[in-house]
């Protein structure tokens, strides 16, 4: 069976946007349901290209392909086989995180590697090369992928990994989807002893001490990130709240949760009102859920048995919650510094309070070890995560700036999360995108595969 | 690609040498604008305008556009297109006219008319067909209050602005099944070369202004706009006035 040709849908081409709403462009969708359907969809290219796409949680314009073709990999999603013993999984690259806790976590394994939503394909997971809160001792997700079947520009279906084609399997992790398209991958679990959390929480009530609190709690944990309350200032800027854990040992858990240590149901998340006024979330109404917030955390607590989902995905209990930023929608900035020039994070805190730019959800993490790829985006250092809404006065200039900090401090932005930042410091923040671009030269010569974001770069 | 937060890499401004259009251009460009292009019929006011805008980091192309020459709008944009996607599009051709005097020649009245209407509204939906066709991009298009409440002393060339501003009305809607964001701006009075000779109306503004506003509406997401703000007002007022006391109102 074939998937829809370009034909098929060429009258009717789909509004599409990244998670956080802007920049929207309209491409043909084309559900992909097979491989041969792939293969014919690529071979069948037209000039503006093709790109998959997951779930859309990329906050950017990198799974759009104005005017080209998009393919919907989400309904591409099986479990080809399981290892029960070696926890090596083998799926199609659109099934999500969500799907492979569900179906592993009961048995006793979990993904190695999970951003902050579960809504996320393996397939996008790989080509962003995402990161969750145990990068410091196990890197990003791309250092748990054993192999991958990519299909190239020539229609042709290869198997890559870090062993076979290593260029080539390292240039597709972060490759934002610009080598091909990631049909399968090999994927190794991590094992678990049950489904719930063992938590210490820290409060810390400025940056030094968030940042001191956070390199301590990390070396006694797996899974380690701080909360930061980016409305602060003065003495109290960087103020936040860490939390550090790993999973439950049986003998952590209370006896009647010990007695089914790996149960895991996903609540059913509630939903943010579509039609939100804008503005719901601005500097007042973030001052005032940070400082509850922050109240609310204890000073210091050990052992605190929590969800699997609780701690990772905090987000997914509300559906739709980009919806709170309303029809502009919002901006996630994200970068990373070197270790040695941690003051840029408190550069970046003074400058966007000074705009009032009030973050929601800004989330601060130190990195470990990069991965042999040349545009992941981890590498060791400090890294700062923030949401803001695109209606801040001032914001473009402040991010401008930002983005020359953080590039002359060997730093860089998230892919993942970019909407706007500016062409020509891709090559100063990503120093090895030649050796990238030489390698997508020779597997896509004629660059089928393009997104919104590779144009605006100039990719 | 125009960015999260609405700057555009490449520009496009047809009717090269409006007053109102060479503003909204001034405003939208940025560090990220790469590419510029005026069309029109003033090859030398443009030229000197290209200078003013060039950069070394971009470039101002000129491309001949009269929109009244049959078959030379498809010339024109394959031209401009050819070159590379167009983010932001802004459509700024219209005439004036002298209303006294078009009063008593029909034909250079319906010359008015056309330019306004027909031949703005083929320009306008080409530019929009091809920004539907690469699947993203911004059209701005530039009516004027009289196009909402034609007066005793512009009805020719509203006459013409209705027609485009209906037309648009439509365009927005359809914009939003393709990804082509279009911005229908009803600028008041503001003063350019073209009103030089009438008296001042309440609320004038300057070009800038309305580039301003219309800045403002692509970066909040708005579709129809005033500008100034107030005119939208005035005209709702107008409409609903019994005619013997609108004649009553200074010209």
């Amino acid at each position: 069976m074939s998937t829809g040709s370009p034909s098929d849908s060429a009258n009717r081409p789909t509004v599409l946007t990244g998670w956080g709403r802007t920049s929207p462009s309209s491409a043909y969708l084309v559900p992909v349901n097979d491989e041969a359907g792939a293969i014919d969809d690529v071979l069948n290219v037209k000039e503006r290209g093709v790109l998959a796409r997951g779930l859309g949680r990329s906050y950017g314009d990198s799974a759009q392909n104005a005017g080209g073709l998009v393919l919907d990999m989400t309904g591409f999603n099986q479990v080809l086989s399981f290892d029960s013993i070696t926890g090596i999984v083998d799926v199609e690259a659109g099934i999500s995180i969500d799907s492979l806790i569900s179906l592993f976590l009961p048995q006793g394994w979990f993904v190695p590697v999970t951003p902050g939503t579960r809504l996320v394909t393996v397939g996008g997971a790989i080509a962003a090369d995402i990161h969750g809160k145990n990068h410091h001792i196990a890197g990003s997700f791309g250092n748990h992928i054993l192999s991958l079947d990519l299909l190239f520009a020539d229609g042709q279906v290869r198997t890559l990994s870090p062993h076979q084609d290593p260029e080539k399997f390292w240039a597709t992790v972060g490759g934002m989807g610009l080598t091909g398209v990631i049909l399968r991958a090999r994927v190794q679990l991590t094992k678990v002893a049950s489904s719930s959390i063992n938590v210490e929480t820290k409060r810390a009530n400025n940056l030094d001490e968030l940042m001191s609190f956070q390199i301590d709690l990390e070396n006694k944990h797996p899974y380690c990130v701080a909360w930061i309350d980016c409305l602060s200032k003065n003495e109290r800027l960087g103020r936040g709240v860490i939390t550090a854990g790993g999973f439950a040992e049986i003998s952590d858990l209370p006896h009647k949760q010990g007695l089914d240590p790996l149960s895991y149901e996903p609540a059913k998340p509630i939903s943010a009102p579509s039609m939100a006024p804008s503005g719901l979330l601005n500097r007042w109404s973030v001052a005032a859920f940070n400082e509850g917030w922050f109240r609310k955390a204890p000073k210091h607590r050990e052992n605190e048995i929590q969800s699997m989902a609780t701690f990772f995905h905090p987000l997914d209990g509300v559906a739709g919650w980009n919806a709170l930023y309303g029809r502009a929608g919002f901006i996630q900035y994200q970068f990373v510094v070197p270790e040695h020039s941690a003051e840029v994070v408190r550069t970046a805190i003074e400058k966007l309070s000074g705009i009032g730019a009030a973050s929601f959800l800004a989330v601060l993490k130190r990195f470990g070890a990069a991965n042999p790829a040349p545009m992941s985006f981890p590498m060791p250092g400090w890294t700062l995560a923030l949401d803001i809404p695109t209606g801040i006065v001032g914001l473009s200039r402040v991010l401008d700036d930002l983005d020359e900090l953080v590039a002359s401090a060997g730093g860089r932005v998230y892919l993942a999360k970019d909407s706007r930042m500016r062409p020509e410091l891709l090559p100063t923040m990503y120093p090895r995108i030649g050796e990238w671009n030489h390698t997508r030269d020779v597997m896509d010569p004629q660059h089928r595969f393009a997104s919104d974001q590779a144009r605006r770069l100039n990719r | 690609m125009i960015d999260a937060l609405g700057h555009p890499q490449s520009v496009l401004l047809a009717g090269g040498t409006s007053e109102i259009g060479l503003a909204i251009v001034d405003a939208l460009i940025g560090p990220r604008t790469q590419r510029i292009a005026l069309a029109g019929r003033d090859q030398g006011a443009m030229t000197s305008t290209a200078a003013t805008l060039e950069t070394p980091g971009r470039s101002v192309s000129i491309v001949h556009l009269d929109v009244e020459e049959m078959g030379q709008q498809e010339v024109a944009l394959d031209a401009i297109f050819s070159d590379g996607d167009i983010d932001i599009a802004v459509m700024a051709i219209g005439v004036l006219g002298n209303q006294s005097l078009n009063e008593v020649n029909i034909d250079q009245a319906m010359s008015v008319i056309r330019i306004n209407s027909t031949d703005s509204i083929e320009l306008t939906f080409r530019i929009f067909q091809r920004m539907a066709n690469q699947g993203h991009g911004t059209l701005v298009v530039i009516s004027s209050i009289a196009a909402v409440r034609p007066r005793r002393a512009n009805f020719i060339y509203g006459a013409g602005k209705a027609g485009l501003d209906a037309f648009t009305q439509g365009l927005i809607e359809l914009g939003n099944e393709v990804g082509v964001k279009v911005i229908l701006v009803r600028p008041g009075f503001v003063r350019t070369k073209m009103t030089a000779d009438l008296e001042e109306a309440p609320f004038t503004v300057n070009p800038s202004d309305v580039a301003n506003d219309t800045i403002d509406a692509i970066r909040k997401g708005r579709s129809i706009i005033y500008s100034p703000a107030q005119v939208g007002a005035v005209a709702l007022a107008l409409r609903n006035l019994p005619r013997p006391l609108l004649r009553k109102l200074p010209r």
